[in-house]
């Protein structure tokens, strides 16, 4: 009896199945749609002074996306990347009036860089979830914040991180060279290190990286250290973008972190991914809602295309998975 | 400013209001002296005070924290025990319910509210006020009317207002970008609600782009980056927020784009540009939602306590802000991410603003603080 696979669901599947892709070829692919779609539609758009705007506006998300990245390697996940940069922007703010702009600086690189080891520890020690781990973390610092110099966000002013915010370098933004810094930096890390290795060896399977010999301990908290580090430079730079720290300023920066990394083909579960796939993520989500604000559609519809998106991108991914 | 000028003319219209109040018939809360000792906290029990709001972070929620413990630290030197907390739902609107019901179960005496959603608390206000607990509703509003009272600026009037500034700066036609706060805010869509009815009564405004964002000025200069890029041709922008409106000013200038008239809010960053700008040809008109309705609140809930008549609503005006009393609203001394503070009414015109809601009317407009 003749059987007829080709026209049942699973067959379609199953021929998807057969095309592999990495997914952040795909994701580079529906960026170059995306933007070109954009300056189609609009010509504002078009030109070189806003395609570097975007790429400024990539590189704040991009930064703390790397980070998350990272974590969501390692099978973790960091939900306090938001609170750290509310933090960073808050804490530095009032120490640089205090100790001047490079004091004010190092010393609250340094508090993230603690928060992160907490996470970490929280995560290794305790054995707490990460979600809940960084989610108590989150909950502590805007806490804090709330009692921080009585609430009021005192703002000291930095030429210096105005410079990396909001200026060029070679004709590029300025954020953006710091993205492509801490890029380079991942990618080495990743895929030149007994480190890296680590990292995805603990994302496959934590309990046979430890029986191998993997400091999986000293990983993890090292990973949220480097996740809180870079949330924090992406704080840095949004005080220095806007001018003064806000209590709010990370708010957004918690599920978009997130969903450029998803976006940019890196598994959630961890052990697959690559830090080249986030930075497209990065440059998706900001192209999509750059595109979604001026397309004047309704809220709504602006909310459900940005999930629609992700949603059908990691459909495309499980499909051609390699 | 002329501070001297406006506590004068706060004076003598709160005589005409005594006269126009005790002419009437309506002088039900005794002498309308200016005592600076009311409300009266005489006989009170120790009362249980509790504030549930939807979130603390913001710094209008943390201005008004300040107030309202600031009101309860006069109210306890005055003799009264009062043992006052915070109820943060940290943006969840279930936990909001879940923290008032925790209120009515400990037998809180005051619930104090500023609501996440204008439907979902309706059921549990309710069980609130019928197990006896006063509640007091201000800026956003539930929708039951089981409840001792509210207090809150016209939010429509507020879209109203600026749009209507906005129309007459740019001459009645062209191009404009409309900014909201984030859909689905009960304020935000009663801003643009009433700002739309003179955009449309306007059919030579046109639209040309709008955009739902939250109240955060690094996500708004993003967008606003995208709408100029796309509309540079715009000749007026309706802001409902101040951060939106200081993205959007400092948006044009980083593009190289001229100055065209933006509507605002009371947002220290914004009020301290504005001022800058003012000699440079930038032209504004901004209002606030100000923070001492929760000091009214609590006193309006300790009057409702002491078992005294209060008005079921108190309507506070909507402050003007423009060109020529900008500089006296923007203030260097507090933080850019902070709203700048109008003067608090004292005690007595706090009595007098309450007593006026009793007959029916409104407030004294707010000034900025000295």
């Amino acid at each position: 009896m003749a059987s007829l696979p080709s026209t049942t669901s699973s067959g379609a599947t199953s021929r998807f199945r057969n095309i592999r892709i990495d997914p952040v070829i795909l994701t580079f692919i529906v960026l170059l749609l995306l933007w070109g779609f954009s300056i189609y539609r609009n010509e504002g758009f078009r030109t070189v002074n806003y395609s570097m705007l975007t790429l400024r506006t990539a590189a704040f998300l991009g930064i703390v996306a790397a980070g998350q990245t990272l974590v969501i390697l390692m099978g973790g996940i960091d939900l306090s990347v938001a609170a750290v940069i509310t933090m960073t922007g808050v804490i530095c703010g009032n120490l640089m009036t205090q100790i001047g702009q490079a004091g004010g600086i190092l010393v609250t690189l340094l508090i993230a860089i603690l928060v992160g080891v907490c996470n970490g520890l929280g995560v290794t020690v305790l054995r707490l979830p990460p979600l809940v781990m960084t989610l108590a973390t989150l909950s502590i610092i805007q806490g804090v914040l709330l009692v921080y110099n009585a609430g009021k966000p005192v703002s000291g002013k930095s030429p210096f991180l105005e410079f990396w915010a909001k200026e060029k370098l070679l004709g590029i933004p300025t954020a953006f060279w710091v993205l492509v810094a801490v890029t380079l930096f991942c990618v080495v890390l990743l895929h030149f290190t007994s480190f890296g290795r680590g990292i995805y060896a603990i994302g496959n399977n934590p309990r046979a990286s430890f029986i191998s010999g993997i400091p999986t301990t000293a990983i993890q908290i090292a990973t949220y250290a480097m996740c809180s580090f870079f949330a924090a430079i992406t704080g840095l730079l949004l005080l220095g973008r806007t001018g003064y720290s806000s209590k709010t300023a990370g708010d957004p920066y918690m599920l978009m972190s997130i969903a450029a990394v998803v976006i940019g083909g890196t598994s959630i579960i961890g052990g697959r991914g690559k830090i080249v796939g986030t930075i497209g993520g990065a440059l998706v989500m900001t192209i999509l809602l750059n595109l979604l604000t001026v397309e004047n559609i309704d809220e709504s519809v602006r909310m459900m295309i940005q999930g629609g998106l992700i949603l059908a991108l990691l459909i495309a991914y499980a499909v051609t998975e390699d | 400013m002329d501070k001297t000028l406006d506590r004068r003319r706060f004076v003598v219209g709160s005589a005409a209001l005594t006269a126009a109040v005790a002419a009437t018939g309506h002088l039900r809360l005794g002498a309308l002296a200016q005592d600076e000792n009311w409300p009266p906290v005489e006989g009170l029990e120790p009362l249980k005070v509790g504030w549930s709001t939807i979130y603390t972070t913001p710094s209008w929620m943390t201005e008004t924290q300040n107030e309202i413990e600031a009101e309860v630290q006069r109210l306890t030197d005055l003799g009264a025990e009062i043992e006052f907390q915070v109820f943060d739902a940290n943006g969840d609107t279930a936990t909001q319910i879940a923290q008032i019901q925790t209120m009515i179960d400990q037998e809180y005496d005051i619930c104090l509210l500023i609501a996440g959603s204008a439907t979902a608390l309706d059921q549990v206000v309710e069980s609130a006020h019928a197990a006896g607990v006063i509640v007091v509703n201000w800026d956003s509003e539930v929708t039951t009317d089981q409840l001792t009272a509210r207090i809150n600026t016209d939010q429509h009037q507020w879209g109203n207002m600026t749009a209507q500034w906005l129309v007459d700066a740019i001459g009645g036609s062209g191009p404009i970008l409309a900014i909201n706060g984030p859909a689905g805010i009960s304020v935000s869509e009663a801003r643009w609600a009433g700002a739309k009815e003179i955009f449309d009564a306007n059919p030579d405004v046109e639209i040309v782009g709008t955009a739902n964002i939250e109240y955060n000025e690094a996500p708004a200069l993003t967008e606003m980056e995208s709408l100029l890029a796309a509309h540079p041709d715009v000749v007026g922008i309706w802001c409902q927020a101040g951060a939106h409106a200081s993205a959007a000013l400092k948006t044009l200038q980083a593009m190289g784009l001229p100055f065209v008239p933006i509507t605002g809010e009371n947002f220290n960053a914004f009020l301290l540009q504005w001022c800058d700008l003012v000699e440079d040809g930038f032209s504004s008109f901004a209002t606030a939602q100000v923070n001492y309705m929760a000091v009214i609140a609590l006193d309006l809930a300790i009057l409702a306590k002491q078992g005294q008549e209060v008005p079921s609503r108190v309507n506070v005006p909507l402050p003007e802000i423009t060109d020529d009393n900008v500089c006296e609203w923007a203030n260097p001394d507090l933080p850019e991410d902070w709203y700048s503070i109008p003067e608090i009414p004292g005690p007595a015109e706090r009595q007098a603003i309450i007593e006026e809601a009793l007959v029916g009317g409104a407030a004294p407009e707010a000034t900025p603080a000295g």
